[in-house]
């Protein structure tokens, strides 16, 4: 109960803080600093590494070295003009690679002007979220890519980019995210799977590669079993009569990459259900090539889910054993 | 066809490259137009349907496969597409961004879930979700004068199948500066019917083809502001689940009246016919506020926490339809069933030097069951039988957990980042036979990933649960083995190493290896689940060269290992429930190979180009019984083991006509192949078994050949 009272109080001062920070007293200094970022479509972000005294030279002063940069940028939303929160309403290329000035006068120092692959991944990954840092990038920091030393630009590429959407170096989210996550993404083309090669669903459909509150960069809910739920509602509940390892945690029993058991089970039954239930009678029988020589409808089929059908739960006043 | 599918494979392989995905036509001279679509015709060789077709619409007809239309302007842009026009799969996509003003998106897209287009059955569907047999044969069944075979008359094929419809809508209002406002809806309707146990005993298992026609509506409106200096966030995320079939009624095949009897439950032999709930409507609701904020040094909080409900009430179901046993009262009408979820999630991150960055986060999840405890004195098992019920009431299971995680992580060698981090997970639970579990990880990982030749990760967890408040009691009152530890919970240990590696001897050639071992012990765990060993390798590579050329290959290896126990026992005080000489245990081996492979060739002749991929999926698993020595068991006929063999290759062709016209055509090879004691061929070749009238669903291998002839056009 102590716990919990200190969690809402910190939430409360988080919560009034970042409030807080919208709030400001309407001082001459910051109403002259209100009416220059008026003047200004787009917030940019104060360069980080460009060193001092350098000035902002324009983006045809960088197209006339740079002449390709904008091949693809071009139509991308960071070169969209209309839009006063792109890069190219502020100060073009240098909103995000800094003032060039002292890069032109010497374009072979590094750090005259942010190369972004020469950085470090979170100096990196802050100039993106200077911008990107709400809605599905809200949580970066401190997320597991971050803290694993991914930046942004390990898997998005704002001038070449080769997906049609989400400006990925890969043609899809599968392509790129199996360059780490291999085996996960060889599971989704096994005989069960999600429909990923399909083209249904993709890496995404689940998790959001910038962060969550749920774990496992879940997208969706606060827990695995919120995730699943927000497709499978029927499994929601809660029940009269609880399954209490499904309640616990839908990856007790299922793959959600893929497996080579019907309904993604990590294990077909019975014996999968054997490893809880090893008690008397039925559940503690062997079921072995006489069964199946018998057909046994413990066995053959689903196994036990031929008669306990209704395993993620029943709202049945019978429906203690799931059978109802 | 192995010996044409070993070739395939020997030459992608030679060719040296790595693709994971489904075929699709292949790039070429064609300008690329604002406007697209993709027509032609598709021909396939085989009638049956079912798991070729699992997830997909691929039907012999003309075929409009993609229509795409997008309009770039400097102010906004427009984008709709169509897929799979009229087919089972059909998806239509919009989006509109003006920016800096709005972006709104509306997507409907079908899933498709095909069972099979052979599988039969004797009942027949009287009203949505009440299944019928031929009153006379059930008599007569009754009688004696007749057995389940004689059902064999009124079979009739089934095409099984559901369908996932799911329409989506978001909009998006950039306020100002600063403020976003958005809303989405989405609906998923789920229809069509698949497999459903529904058994009246061990000696009477059936399963029919229960109906599906359910609707889940879905909103979220959030309000979200964000400066350079922090961000807040409010949203309401509600949830309502419809079905419009909460109960399953279907005649018992073997009773013709309902009579009741002590071993109904066994032999399935008292009443004519079952009841069963079915999913019951349900709805959530959360409200959610989050906030971040900058600090000095590099530094950043964040806070999030919700409150949120999820709600069932549904009718109840008397304890039985069997008319011969006297009704029992409900304590009440409805479930009144009811959680409430809190979650909250702060995290701290800090770079008190450029070369240091820290990370500390507090994880809190509560599902608090407040569902009432429903009165239990009598129950009616399977339809059959008045039993006592073997608990007083039923029990709302629910859990708290907390998750503590920090991690250092030190940049200071320019190629290397070296990590340690701490977790805690701490639960408590009611209803289960551990209250308190705590889990203590550490970990470690190297990740340099800026050398001049790729990068290299290496990481490794260890972790340890412990559980406390252990009430073995429950186990004696559910006729369990008091040494029994479920192993989802049980005292465990974990180890898990990790590497990849990333090699680019030049820019146009990537190869990458992961490899990675996991091991779990429960010590304490007597019997259920003791082992579990994961080892998994793979390797791929990636050749791309600007003039277009892509070739990409990749093998996965995975080998997954357990060891559970068990005793063969009657329930206390019989003595075999003690008997040593009665445990056995069984080990699980499985080892999968996955190969993918692609190879593009934009000029493979004057303005026609070539896509090459294939697929292919191995598995093969053991369950292995073993006995206790001086076993008084009966010898064990050990299970044979399980096979699957799946695999797509496809070959495109496309020449370009002119610079907005390409034709081509493709072919696709489909292979299936399995052996597998459960579901596998041969297994339910009927679907009268004596003890279990079933569907004769099963996994068909297949080998389907298909034709595709298309036709791209830019507008």
């Amino acid at each position: 109960m102590m716990r919990r009272r200190i969690a809402w109080s910190v939430a409360g001062l988080v919560y009034a803080c970042a409030l807080a920070g919208a709030v400001r007293v309407e001082t001459p200094v910051i109403a002259a600093a209100t009416a220059r970022q008026a003047a200004a479509p787009a917030k940019a972000a104060p360069p980080k590494t460009a060193p001092p005294k350098a000035d902002y030279v324009g983006s045809d002063t960088c197209l006339g070295c740079h002449d390709d940069a904008t091949k693809h940028l071009a139509s991308t939303p960071h070169w969209k003009m209309a839009n006063p929160r792109s890069p190219v309403a502020d100060k073009g290329c240098e909103s995000c690679h800094g003032p060039g000035s002292r890069h032109i006068e010497d374009p072979g120092d590094d750090s005259t002007i942010r190369k972004f692959p020469k950085m470090s991944p979170h100096e990196t990954s802050a100039t993106c979220l200077t911008c990107h840092a709400k809605a599905t990038h809200a949580l970066w920091e401190g997320s597991t890519h971050d803290v694993r030393n991914l930046s942004c630009i390990t898997c998005h590429s704002v001038h070449n980019p080769v997906s049609a959407r989400a400006q990925l170096k890969a043609a899809d989210e599968p392509a790129l995210c199996i360059t780490c996550h291999r085996t996960q993404v060889l599971k989704v083309s096994r005989v069960s799977h999600m429909p990923v090669a399909e083209g249904k669903m993709t890496c995404t459909s689940c998790h959001n590669p910038h962060g969550s509150t749920n774990v496992r960069l879940l997208k969706v809910g606060n827990w695995i079993n919120e995730s699943c739920v927000s497709c499978h509602t029927e499994k929601r509940g809660p029940f009269l009569f609880e399954h209490a390892a499904g309640r616990e945690s839908c990856i007790t029993c299922h793959d959600p990459h893929g497996s080579s058991s019907e309904k993604m089970l990590v294990a077909r039954p019975p014996m999968l259900c054997q490893r809880c239930h090893i008690g008397s009678r039925h559940p503690s029988t062997i079921y072995d090539g006489v069964a199946l020589q018998a057909r046994s409808n413990r066995l053959v089929g689903r196994g036990c889910v031929n008669c306990h059908q209704n395993i993620h739960g029943s709202n049945h006043p019978s429906g203690q054993t799931l059978t109802r | 066809m192995r010996r044409v599918l070993s070739l395939v494979f020997l030459a992608l392989a030679a060719a040296g490259t790595v693709s994971a995905q489904s075929p699709a036509a292949p790039a070429s001279d064609l300008q690329v137009m604002p406007n697209e679509v993709v027509f032609g015709a598709r021909l396939n060789s085989t009638p049956v349907m079912g798991r070729f077709m699992r997830y997909e619409d691929l039907r012999s007809g003309p075929l409009v496969e993609r229509l795409r239309v997008s309009r770039d302007r400097d102010a906004w842009t427009f984008d709709a597409e169509m897929r799979n026009l009229g087919y089972r799969d059909q998806g239509y996509r919009a989006e509109f961004n003006r920016y800096g003003k709005i972006k709104a998106s509306f997507d409907y897209n079908q899933i498709p879930l095909w069972f099979g287009n052979v599988e039969r059955t004797p009942y027949r569907e009287e009203t949505p979700g009440v299944f019928r047999l031929n009153d006379t044969i059930q008599s007569a069944i009754q009688n004696g004068t007749a057995t389940l075979a004689a059902y064999g008359s009124e079979l009739r094929d089934l095409d099984l199948r559901s369908r996932r419809d799911t329409t989506s809508g978001r909009f998006l209002f950039e306020a100002t500066r600063h403020l976003d406002l958005s809303v989405a809806i989405s609906s998923t309707k789920r229809s069509g019917a698949q497999p459903w146990g529904a058994s009246f005993g061990f000696s009477d298992a059936t399963v029919v083809p229960v109906p599906l026609d359910r609707r889940n509506n879905d909103v979220t409106a959030a309000a979200e502001w964000s400066n350079t200096r922090g961000s807040a966030r409010i949203a309401y995320d509600g949830s309502w689940f419809d079905n419009g079939i909460e109960a399953l009624v279907w005649d018992n095949p073997l009773r013709f009246s309902d009579t009741t009897n002590a071993n109904a439950y066994s032999t399935g032999l008292a009443s004519s016919q079952g009841r069963m709930s079915l999913w019951p409507d349900s709805s959530a609701h959360t409200v959610s506020g989050s906030g971040t904020i900058t600090l000095p040094h590099r530094s950043r909080l964040f806070g999030y926490a919700s409150v949120g409900t999820w709600l069932q009430n549904g009718t109840l179901l008397p304890f039985t339809i069997n008319t011969a046993i006297p009704p029992i009262p409900l304590e009440r009408e409805t479930a009144e069933a009811k959680a409430v979820i809190t979650s909250m999630n702060y995290r701290y991150t800090s770079r008190p030097t450029p070369t240091t960055y820290v990370t500390a986060s507090y994880r809190l999840y509560d599902f608090d069951n407040q569902s009432q405890p429903f009165a239990l004195t009598n129950i009616v098992r399977l339809d059959g039988t008045l039993a006592a019920s073997p608990a007083a009431e039923t029990e709302p299971f629910g859990y708290t957990r907390h998750f503590g995680d920090v991690d250092v992580s030190s940049n200071r060698f320019r190629y290397v980042a070296l990590r340690a981090g701490y977790g805690v997970e701490q639960d408590h639970r009611t209803y289960r036979y551990v209250e308190t579990t705590t889990d203590h990880q550490v970990r470690a990982s190297v990740d340099s990933v800026a050398l001049p030749w790729g990068s290299v990760r290496l990481q490794y967890d260890h972790s340890l649960r412990k559980g406390t408040g252990l009430d073995e009691q429950v186990f004696e009152e559910i006729n369990e083995q008091e040494s029994l530890r479920q192993f989802d919970i049980a005292n465990r240990s974990r180890d898990r190493v990790s590497a990849i590696v990333q090699y680019l001897p030049i820019p146009a050639l990537g190869v990458s290896g992961t490899a990675s071992l996991g091991r779990e012990r429960r010590p304490d765990s007597a019997f259920g689940l003791q082992d579990n060993d994961v080892h998994s390798v793979a390797l791929g590579a990636d050749y791309t060269v600007t003039n277009g050329v892509l070739a990409s290959v990749s093998y996965g290896y995975d080998s997954y290992r357990t060891l559970q126990r068990s005793r063969q026992a009657n329930p206390p005080p019989d003595p075999t429930f003690f008997d040593e000489r009665r445990d056995w245990q069984t080990r699980m081996n499985e080892h999968t190979n996955t190969f993918t492979a692609s190879l593009e060739l934009p000029h493979v002749a004057p303005s026609t180009s070539l896509r090459v991929s294939y697929d292919d999926v191995r598995d093969r698993s053991r369950y292995l019984y073993e006995l206790a020595p001086s076993s008084t068991l009966t010898p064990v006929q050990q299970l044979p083991e399980v096979s699957t063999s799946f695999g797509v290759l496809s070959v495109d062709v496309r020449h370009t006509v002119s610079r907005r016209l390409a034709v081509g055509a493709g072919y696709r090879l489909d292979h299936f192949d399995t052996n597998d004691f459960a579901l596998g061929p041969g297994i339910m070749d009927t679907a009268l078994i004596p003890t279990f009238l079933n569907l004769q669903y099963q996994w068909r291998p297949y080998d389907v050949h298909t034709v595709y002839l298309r036709a791209t056009y830019g507008f």
